[in-house]
């Protein structure tokens, strides 16, 4: 498949209006960048150690497909600097970046994925994470993963970052696809994260439209089921996955996503922007 | 036939010792013992695995004996399997020990591999790590009671935990008698076949050692990342893979394998 090479992009034409006011408030106070910045340095320091001991790190000789992806995807995104790519064992269906904005990013490569997604998927998966990279997500991303939790005295303040980290992966979904440049490879990444296997929604869907139908009786018949749990509980279920989680529920990813697809100023926008 | 002091690592036996000599461990077991939770135990996981037979998996018994007659294990453990991506295969059990696969990583072994990684298990045996392994459940066990108990115990048990897979490695390397073997059953669960058999293990050109190199001298030169390491270390049970691929390598080099 031939993909456009969006050069000259820039985070700004796709970034989620809700990641910028989220990092406002998480990030608007010189004590919480402070504090900030000195645990991303400990956090580059404990990476390194973690990253080179317990991942392999993959080359263009041993892996040239997944060498060869990422850099086209760099390519794609407009990102100068193509990251180390590691290989881990991972039951995780997306690639990670780890490390500091400032500082050296790595990509983490879930071995589980590369049994199950096909190469549209893969351009999908690198696109997210180098997205990431290229919209300053991964010092916080990385630094909340090790945030302890089980606490309501470290839950409520995570609150503030787990809302800022929701709304950055819909501007990261939104670079995969611009990467992958496939509706259905992207719905076949956001389906398999809502537990259909690659393999299982290739039936469902192959083409862009069909995708597009897809997702839309998808969302549709979501909506009626979520519209018969309107408790209290309901509700206090959704605010402490807000909390808790560092990942957006996927069926709102899902969502996200396909409303930035559809909207006039949304993906078509941005892919026509670029020559 | 081997003794324990073939492929025992000095490091497992180290820590192997702190623990099992401490009065705090005689007290754990007793009171697992005497609370019945060393049924419970030994039922959570031999109710919930299915268990290979001769007749179920005659290869893997075939090796299994082999490496119990080559090691001194006289009673054959009984094998079990368990879905589970992250883990390998374990000794566990009390008074008789047996092992537990997870099957993702028995889909990736068999032959000599498989001949190594149980070399490996019955050397876990004859040391005693399953009744480490049962200690430490007991700990995890218990400190999970108290608030902040596991943070306490989780830094000697992890150092341990690491340190038992530089004995498992020499057993492969005894029982296979082939390094580039031992050195590709490091990364066997960790990078997909075809990205593997591209490392060039244990050849010239073997695209893992830059990695180990890189490693080692960080460790050895940058005091800000070993301390980070050390933390690292004392709340997590992972093992390093390239300090395990140089212990291998080490090891070789001495029995000329």
């Amino acid at each position: 498949m031939k993909r456009k090479i969006l050069r000259g992009l820039q985070v700004s034409e796709f970034i989620h209006l809700d990641e910028l006011r989220n990092k406002r408030r998480a990030l608007n106070n010189s004590a919480v960048q402070n504090a900030l910045a000195q645990a991303e340095q400990w956090c580059q320091m404990a990476v390194d150690p973690l990253t080179q001991g317990t991942f392999v790190q993959i080359h263009e000789s041993n892996s040239p497909v997944l060498n060869q992806i990422s850099r086209e995807v760099c390519k794609i995104l407009d990102v100068e600097k193509i990251p180390d790519i590691y290989i881990c064992h991972l039951m995780n269906v997306s690639i990670f970046p780890i490390g500091t904005d400032s500082g050296e990013s790595y990509l983490i490569v879930p071995d589980y994925i590369l049994r199950h997604n096909d190469e549209d998927m893969l351009y999908y998966n690198f696109g997210n994470a180098v997205t990431m990279i290229k919209a300053d997500h991964v010092g916080l991303s990385t630094l909340a993963s090790y945030m302890p939790g089980g606490s309501i005295f470290v839950d409520v303040p995570k609150l503030l970052f787990t809302a800022y980290l929701h709304s950055a992966d819909s501007t990261s979904d939104r670079g995969g696809l611009l990467a992958c440049q496939s509706l259905a490879a992207a719905a076949r990444c956001q389906f398999f994260d809502l537990g259909i296997p690659p393999s299982q929604s290739k039936k469902f869907f192959t083409t862009d439209a069909e995708a597009e139908t897809f997702i839309e009786n998808y969302l549709v018949a979501h909506k009626k089921t979520m519209e018969n749990y309107s408790s209290i509980m309901t509700q206090a279920a959704r605010f402490v996955q807000r909390m808790v989680y560092l990942e957006a529920p996927p069926n709102k990813m899902l969502s996200e996503l396909f409303e930035w697809y559809k909207a006039p100023e949304g993906y078509h926008a941005v892919m026509s922007k670029s020559r | 036939m081997y003794n324990l002091t073939d492929f025992q690592h000095p490091r497992d036996n180290q820590f192997a010792s702190e623990i099992m000599n401490s009065a705090v461990t005689k007290n754990i077991l007793d009171n697992l013992h005497k609370t019945n939770l060393e049924s419970l135990y030994i039922y959570l996981y031999k109710s919930s695995c299915p268990q290979l037979t001769e007749k179920t998996a005659p290869e893997l018994f075939n090796l299994l004996v082999k490496a119990c007659n080559m090691f001194g294990l006289k009673k054959i453990p009984q094998v079990f399997v368990t879905r589970n991506y992250d883990e390998r295969v374990s000794a566990l059990g009390v008074n008789e020990p047996f092992l537990v696969f997870s099957s993702e990583y028995l889909r990736k072994l068999n032959g000599d591999m498989l001949f190594g990684v149980l070399a490996g298990q019955v050397a876990a045996i004859l040391c005693q790590h399953h009744t480490i392994l049962y200690l430490t459940w007991g700990i995890d066990f218990a400190s999970g009671l108290i608030p902040g108990g596991s943070l306490v115990v989780a830094p000697m048990i992890n150092n341990w935990k690491r340190c038992r897979y530089f004995t498992y490695d020499r057993a492969f390397c005894l029982a296979t008698k082939n390094r580039a073997l031992a050195l590709r059953q490091v990364l066997v669960n960790v990078l997909p076949a075809d990205i593997l058999d591209n490392m060039k293990i244990g050849l010239p050109q073997d695209n893992f050692i830059a990695q180990v190199d890189k490693f080692m001298n960080n460790v050895a030169a940058d005091t800000a990342q070993v301390g980070f390491r050390k933390v690292i270390t004392m709340f997590s049970e992972k093992d390093w893979l390239p300090e395990r691929y140089s212990e291998i390598n080490k090891f070789c080099d001495e029995r000329r394998i």
